[in-house]
Parts: C-alpha cells; sequence; structure tokens
C-alpha cells in the first residue's frame, strides 16, 4: 500500500475546464440553498462559511503543519507569520464583538492543564507525522490527497476516543479558564493580543534572510480571508471557528448507531452533546462547517485543473499515518482543540490557552519533523 | 499503487454521503419550519448580534464554548 503527492497530470481542457468551473459554481449555490431550505438559513451560511474556509486553505495553499514544518527545517517562516498575521486580523473585531455581545457570543476560552498542554505537544508531534493537523487533515482529504483521505477515519476515531477518558485527564489539574479580557479588560485584552502577535511576528521574521522578508501576497490574501470567515463564523454560529468537536460527533454517531451506551461518559451524557448525539448532523454547527472545509478543498483543487495522480509512499509511513492521527484526534480533545479551535480560534478570542497551546505544540512539532524524517529514511 | 486524486475525492464523498444517509436514518427530522422557542422570543431584545441570530433560531449559548463545540 502506498501513495502521495502530485505528479503525471491529466491533459487539460480549458473549454471543459470552465464548464467545470460553472458546475462547481453552481454545485456550491445548489448545496447551500438546499441546506438552507431542509436546516434553516443560519445552517445554509455556515456551510458557506465552511466552504469559504477550505476554498481559501486549499486555493491558497494556506496551512499550519506545513509552515511550521518549512520554518523547523528550513527557517521559511512566512507561512507562520501569515498565521499570526491572520490570527491578529481575527482578534480585533473577534475580542470587541465578545464584548459587545457579551452573553449572546461566547470566546474559545479553555483551561490551561497538563493534560492540555500534553495533548498540545502530542498533537504537535503527530500533525508532523500526518502532515496536516485540524484544518489540514480534512482540506488534504477533500482536495484527494490520500493521506489525508487514510488519515481522517482515524483522526475522527481519535477525537471521539479522546472524549470518553476526559475526566480522568482533567483530573490530573488544571486551571480555571482564563479569558484575557477577563483579566485586563476588552482593551487590554487587544493590545496585549495584538502586541503578542506582532512581537512574535517580528521574531520569526527575523529568521528569514534580509533579502526575502516580504510575505508573499497570496498568504497576506489568506490571512483576510480567514480572518473574515472567522469573524463572521463567531457572528452567526455565537461560537469560534471549530474543526475536531465535529469529527468527534461523527465518531460518537457511530458508536451510538451500532449500540454503544454512551450515557455512560460525562462527555456524552451532558445536556448540549446528548442532544447533538439524537439530532441531525446538519443542525451541529462544527460539522456543518466541517462539511463545508471538505467540499471547499476538493472545489479549490478541481478548480485549479485536472487533478493528478500520485506516487507511493512507504508502507510504514501508511501505518506511522493512522497512529498519528488517532493520537492527533485524541490529543486535539485533551487540548480543547487543534490549531483551529485552541491555536486561532483560541488567541483570536483572549482565551490564554491558545498562546500555551502554541507553545506546547511548536515544541511538539520540532519532534515530529524529525520524526517522520527518520520513518522516511528508514523505509529506504 | 497509484490513485488518481479524482479517485480520492470520489471515496471521500461516498463516505459523507454515507455518513449523512445513516444520519437521516437514525437522527430526529428536522423540521425548517419550526417557531423559535417561546424562551428565545420572551429575550429582551439585544442589539447586533443577537437580532441576526434570532431569525434563525439561534440557540443562544450559556455553556462555555468547551462545554459545547470546538
Amino acid at each position: 500500500m502506498s501513495s502521495t503527492t502530485a505528479t503525471t497530470a491529466e491533459p487539460a481542457n480549458p473549454a471543459g475546464q470552465r464548464r467545470l468551473r460553472i458546475l462547481l459554481s453552481l454545485g456550491m449555490v445548489l448545496l447551500i440553498l438546499l441546506l438552507a431550505i431542509y436546516a434553516g438559513i443560519r445552517q445554509g451560511i455556515l456551510l458557506a462559511i465552511g466552504l469559504g474556509f477550505g476554498i481559501t486553505l486549499e486555493g491558497l495553499g494556506f496551512g499550519f503543519a506545513g509552515p511550521w514544518r518549512r520554518a523547523i527545517l528550513e527557517r521559511n517562516t512566512h507561512g507562520i507569520q501569515a498565521q499570526l498575521l491572520a490570527i491578529g486580523l481575527a482578534a480585533l473585531p473577534s475580542l470587541l464583538l465578545l464584548d459587545i455581545a457579551a452573553g449572546e457570543l461566547i470566546g474559545a476560552t479553555a483551561p490551561v492543564g497538563v493534560s492540555m498542554i500534553l495533548g498540545a505537544f502530542v498533537f504537535g508531534i503527530a500533525m508532523q507525522v500526518v502532515l496536516g493537523c485540524g484544518s489540514g487533515t480534512l482540506v488534504n482529504a477533500g482536495s484527494g490527497n490520500l493521506m489525508g483521505l487514510w488519515a481522517l477515519p482515524f483522526f475522527i476515531a481519535g477525537s471521539f476516543l479522546g472524549t470518553l477518558h476526559l475526566p480522568e485527564w482533567h483530573a490530573l489539574g488544571q486551571l480555571e479558564p482564563i479569558a484575557l479580557s477577563d483579566w485586563l479588560g476588552t482593551s487590554g485584552a487587544i493590545l496585549l493580543t495584538l502586541g503578542l502577535l506582532a512581537g512574535l511576528a517580528w521574531w520569526f521574521r527575523q529568521w528569514m534572510p534580509s533579502n526575502d522578508r516580504t510575505l508573499p501576497r497570496k498568504f497576506l490574501l489568506a490571512a483576510g480571508f480567514l480572518a473574515g470567515l472567522a469573524v463572521l463564523n463567531l457572528l452567526v454560529a455565537g461560537q469560534p471557528w471549530g474543526v475536531v468537536y465535529g469529527l468527534g460527533l461523527w465518531g460518537a454517531k457511530l458508536a451510538h448507531w451500532s449500540g454503544m451506551d454512551l450515557a455512560n461518559f460525562a462527555f456524552w451524557s451532558g445536556a448540549g452533546n446528548a442532544e447533538r448525539l439524537t439530532q441531525s448532523l446538519l443542525l451541529d454547527i462544527t460539522s456543518v462547517t466541517d462539511f463545508g472545509l471538505l467540499l471547499g478543498a476538493g472545489i479549490a483543487a478541481r478548480w485549479k485543473g485536472p487533478l493528478t495522480t500520485q506516487v507511493s509512499l512507504p508502507t510504514r509511513l501508511w501505518i506511522a499515518g493512522a497512529i498519528a492521527a488517532l493520537l492527533m484526534g485524541y490529543a486535539s480533545r485533551l487540548a480543547y482543540g487543534c490549531n483551529v479551535g485552541a491555536f486561532f480560534s483560541g488567541i483570536s478570542t483572549g482565551s490564554l490557552h491558545g498562546w500555551v497551546w502554541f507553545a506546547a505544540a511548536f515544541a511538539g512539532s520540532m519532534i515530529g519533523v524529525r520524526l517522520r524524517n527518520q520513518l522516511i529514511e528508514g523505509s529506504r | 499503487m497509484t490513485l488518481k486524486r479524482s479517485h480520492a475525492i470520489g471515496v471521500l464523498l461516498l463516505g459523507l454521503f454515507g455518513l449523512l444517509f445513516l444520519d437521516l436514518l437514525f437522527s430526529a427530522p428536522i423540521d425548517p419550519f419550526q417557531a423559535p422557542p417561546p424562551w428565545l422570543l420572551a429575550q429582551e431584545p439585544k442589539p447586533l448580534v443577537d437580532s441576526v441570530q434570532r431569525l434563525w433560531n439561534k440557540e443562544i449559548p450559556s455553556e462555555t464554548y468547551f462545554d459545547m463545540e470546538v
């Protein structure tokens, strides 16, 4: 068994490609309308937002795991700087909105704790082995990358399994959730968040040679689009952009339909989660944006041109990918989110845990990139 | 083994449709025309977001984000 990375292109046909783009656009509009009619306008808009995330990430080549890898191995930090820019652009309106509409909107605020830090660290290692983070795995799977497709069910299984053991992990010790705006007020939280992001971006900029410090235009565009979509997500959903909960819910539903009694587990017996187990996935916020992300990535991949065939990966990387994806799902649950729910949304809505997540996951990634290289070299 | 990415996307779509089919079979049916719950209508009008969300029968969250969704 083997796969991944593009090689041979199918012959291009401009007229056919144009027709296909029209069909893809009409298909997207139709899907949004159908969901809006079936499950409500809000769900339709959330699907549109999810499609926007997928199209932006795949279409503009924006990600999280890859840029961290390039920063660690090549000292190329354009991607990380763009991530920090996106978070900063989202943070200003998000923190203001959370202040204006307190009680209506909620931030991605979570506690810092032993299992949270351990989870983020393991997530950082695993995402470099899979070469895809939370959103990245969906984007990779959606755009037809075989490793992404292979990793997705294991990621789903891991994020479900993580929910089953949460109380034991939390018992290791954790602080109360800390929102910077509770600590410093909204202005203080905005100043501190933007100041830290700017300082970090400046530090990463110094890693680059002085003649190569300008951010590529596509990254600037992607950062702007992502920030805009994230703020829209907050407004429409009432909560920040997330990924992992939806996947865990898919796993829980499959287990539930197979006869597993989830009422014995604290996470799934909670009021909101128990209700989501019985109601349709199309009413779940994160599931709908996840569907959009998957489909949007596929549409963007096909939009760019004919899809290419894929070449081989060693078998041990497939096995490692499956284990890493399972761990990634499990760890993201312990860490109160992945690169999206914890890093992007946590920091942009002023949660201290977002910063701790970043530090722990980046440290994990430093090990992960070397582990992946060893796995590849060991297969030769 | 080489496999076209378009075939991989096909496999993914099959998986998603399978999941949604099971969801349709086993989950409570959606009533898109359901009235907003009384507690939502009884709330004081709030500026900006609430007025938008009210249109879509949105459940205003009272729990923390991580009790709900990540």
